[in-house]
């Protein structure tokens, strides 16, 4: 797969958020090395983690936006909410048939809907949040 | 890498040394949850003079702590980070989301 690389094309105007998202697309890259093995277990850890970390990201992103008094939030939450759901799909498949997906497709649509994510709901968000502190 | 953790006064410190990496994301978890969970620990600190490597899950295991301490209004400080691990960090502007401190 093609793995990106964070850029300040991507930034949203917020420290901790670009933080988030910097490390979500480096940890995609680095979980990316071990798709080619053969080692389900090892791959099912990683999945599990990808996903408590983008729950982790999409809530405190949620916060921010609540606290930035930003307009369209439910919205935005409807949209997280349904990724999340997508995933936990996902790795319900995975887990009950490893061959169902490969993991390298999982990443594949991780990132994604990370750079699709960013680059439009995100960045909607922006100016809204630039002011506030982490 | 290994991971003890020592209470006084109120502050939680998690001594790590060796490889901060995906391959403790279950045990830096065991680690820090009781203390986020312990109404006695106001403040938690992360001892990294001895970690010689970190990984981007490393990075990601401490925005999930600085996230499940902040809700529960604990602060989370990066004590004496080494010259590879602080770089690392410094990628992701870590000196801005954390409280970075040098002390023995």
């Amino acid at each position: 797969m093609e793995l990106v690389e964070w850029n300040d094309s991507f930034s949203v105007g917020n420290v901790l958020m670009d933080a988030h998202h910097r490390i979500f697309f480096e940890m995609i890259k680095e979980f990316s090395k071990y798709t080619g093995k053969n080692d389900q277990e090892s791959i099912k850890q990683r999945m599990e983690f990808l996903l408590e970390y983008a729950a982790m990201h999409l809530g405190a992103e949620e916060k921010l936006m609540l606290k930035a008094g930003y307009p369209e939030l439910d919205g935005h939450k409807a949209v997280h909410d349904a990724f999340v759901q997508e995933l936990l799909s996902i790795k319900e498949s995975f887990d009950k048939d490893p061959t169902s997906i490969t993991a390298d497709k999982i990443l594949q649509i991780m990132q994604d809907w990370l750079v699709t994510h960013i680059m439009g709901s995100d960045k909607r968000y922006m100016p809204y949040v630039q002011r506030l502190q982490v | 890498m290994s991971i003890n953790v020592q209470i006084s006064d109120h502050m939680a410190r998690i001594v790590m040394s060796g490889r901060f990496d995906f391959e403790i994301h279950r045990d830096f978890k065991n680690a820090y949850m009781p203390l986020v969970d312990n109404a006695t620990v106001r403040e938690i600190e992360l001892e990294l003079s001895k970690v010689d490597y970190l990984d981007s899950a490393a990075l990601g295991m401490l925005m999930l702590l600085n996230e499940r301490a902040k809700e529960a209004n604990k602060p989370v400080s990066l004590l004496n980070a080494s010259g590879v691990a602080s770089k690392v960090m410094e990628v992701a502007n870590f000196s801005r989301i954390f409280n970075i401190k040098s002390k023995c």
